[in-house]
């Protein structure tokens, strides 16, 4: 099995038997990559902060019981995975109040007000950034799974099978919701991707 | 959508990373007997480099400082509750205890009181079979007739003769 060679699988068993250093070196490997993850399926920078730190504590809590079924960042996607879908599912549940209320004595003016803190930059830099916003909101209103599987996708240090065990799916499924995905990110993203360049805003 | 093997082959590969030289001239030469597959493989390879485009997110220098800070707080928290828990089971044992206790040194002390009074009550018994025993050794027994007037002759052997009212009687 590939987890037999897998050396943050050695690095985890160590972590087993209490050695602090080895769980640093994991976490300073994956928090760029769990990071990616989180963010692109929660879509807020704070909240992916502290969801991305408690991947790693859920990783250190339960690595009494870690055992080399699977490689460690199979085992670590899903726990980030869990969490997200977790949180998710509590957002729906506890949906946040709209920062586009109305104020309550004045309706031509939100409630709430924030200063506006952009910086004044080249074109170039604008379209580039305009680029990724739009990549970033295609990617987050695409279902929850087919993001999942896009996002996973891009981590180079899972296979296709791999991303499906994260995932819960078939092999065949999974590869199905990469497609589907790219199918409708391709729709959003069109002109962009026909002609190479983004249309500036009039 | 192309259900070609051969192309599905290559999609899958150009999802994960470049193809490499090799791959590439395959798929060229597959793209010149399939040319209405070139427009959507150009797509394809536009939306991989446009998702490239999309950069990592900004990690915070002190993540992992904070993940090991919680993991700090964790164990203190668990600590406490480890601790209330061992108080609470004192709480919830020490009276328990203290009361069995009580009814088990009051059985005891039953216990004990019964079983002196069983030694007394044979104590007791044994006197009486000694008497008896004393009684049986003794070769004969005078009639109750004489046993009769028993302790007046017990009593009377204490006392002295009115000789004048012997003499008077005379």
């Amino acid at each position: 099995m590939a987890a037999e060679h897998d050396p943050d699988a050695a690095l985890m068993l160590r972590v087993k038997q209490g050695d602090s250093g080895a769980f640093t070196e994991l976490v300073d490997k994956y928090k760029q990559p769990v990071m990616n993850v989180v963010y692109r399926m929660l879509r807020d920078t704070t909240e992916a902060e502290d969801l991305a730190q408690n991947v790693f504590i859920q990783v250190h809590r339960s690595a009494h019981r870690y055992q080399v079924a699977a490689k460690f960042s199979t085992w670590l996607f899903t726990i980030t995975r869990n969490l997200c879908l977790n949180e998710i599912r509590r957002r729906l549940r506890h949906p946040a109040d709209s920062l586009d209320v109305p104020h309550p004595q004045n309706e031509n003016q939100p409630w709430h007000e924030f200063e506006d803190t952009k910086n004044f930059s080249p074109p170039e830099k604008l379209l580039q950034c305009e680029l990724e916003e739009r990549i970033e909101m295609a990617l987050s209103e695409l279902p929850e799974n087919q993001r999942l599987a896009i996002v996973l996708c891009r981590q180079d240090e899972l296979s296709y099978e791999e991303i499906a065990q994260v995932l819960g799916c078939s092999l065949s499924a999974t590869k199905s919701l990469i497609h589907r995905g790219r199918e409708t990110l391709k729709q959003k993203l069109k002109p962009y991707l026909r002609s190479g360049v983004w249309e500036q805003p009039n | 959508m192309i259900t070609d093997p051969v192309y599905k082959h290559f999609l899958e590969l150009s999802w994960r990373r470049k193809l490499n030289s090799v791959e590439e001239q395959e798929l060229r030469a597959w793209l010149a007997t399939n040319p209405e597959a070139q427009a959507e493989w150009e797509l394809e390879t536009g939306l991989n480099d446009v998702l490239g485009m999309a950069p990592d997110v900004i990690v915070p220098s002190n993540f992992t400082a904070r993940v090991i800070q919680g993991i700090e707080r964790e164990k203190t928290a668990e600590n406490r509750r480890i601790g209330r828990r061992r108080i609470a089971w004192w709480r919830k044992i020490v009276p328990r205890a203290a009361l069995g206790a009580g009814v088990i040194a009051a059985g005891l002390f039953s216990y004990q009181q019964y079983r002196l009074a069983g030694l007394r009550e044979q104590a007791t018994q044994r006197e009486v079979v000694q008497g008896f025993i004393t009684i049986s050794k003794v070769p004969f027994l005078p009639d109750p007739e004489t046993l009769k007037d028993f302790d007046t002759i017990r009593l009377g052997n204490g006392l002295v003769a009115d000789e004048k009212l012997l003499t008077l009687l005379q």
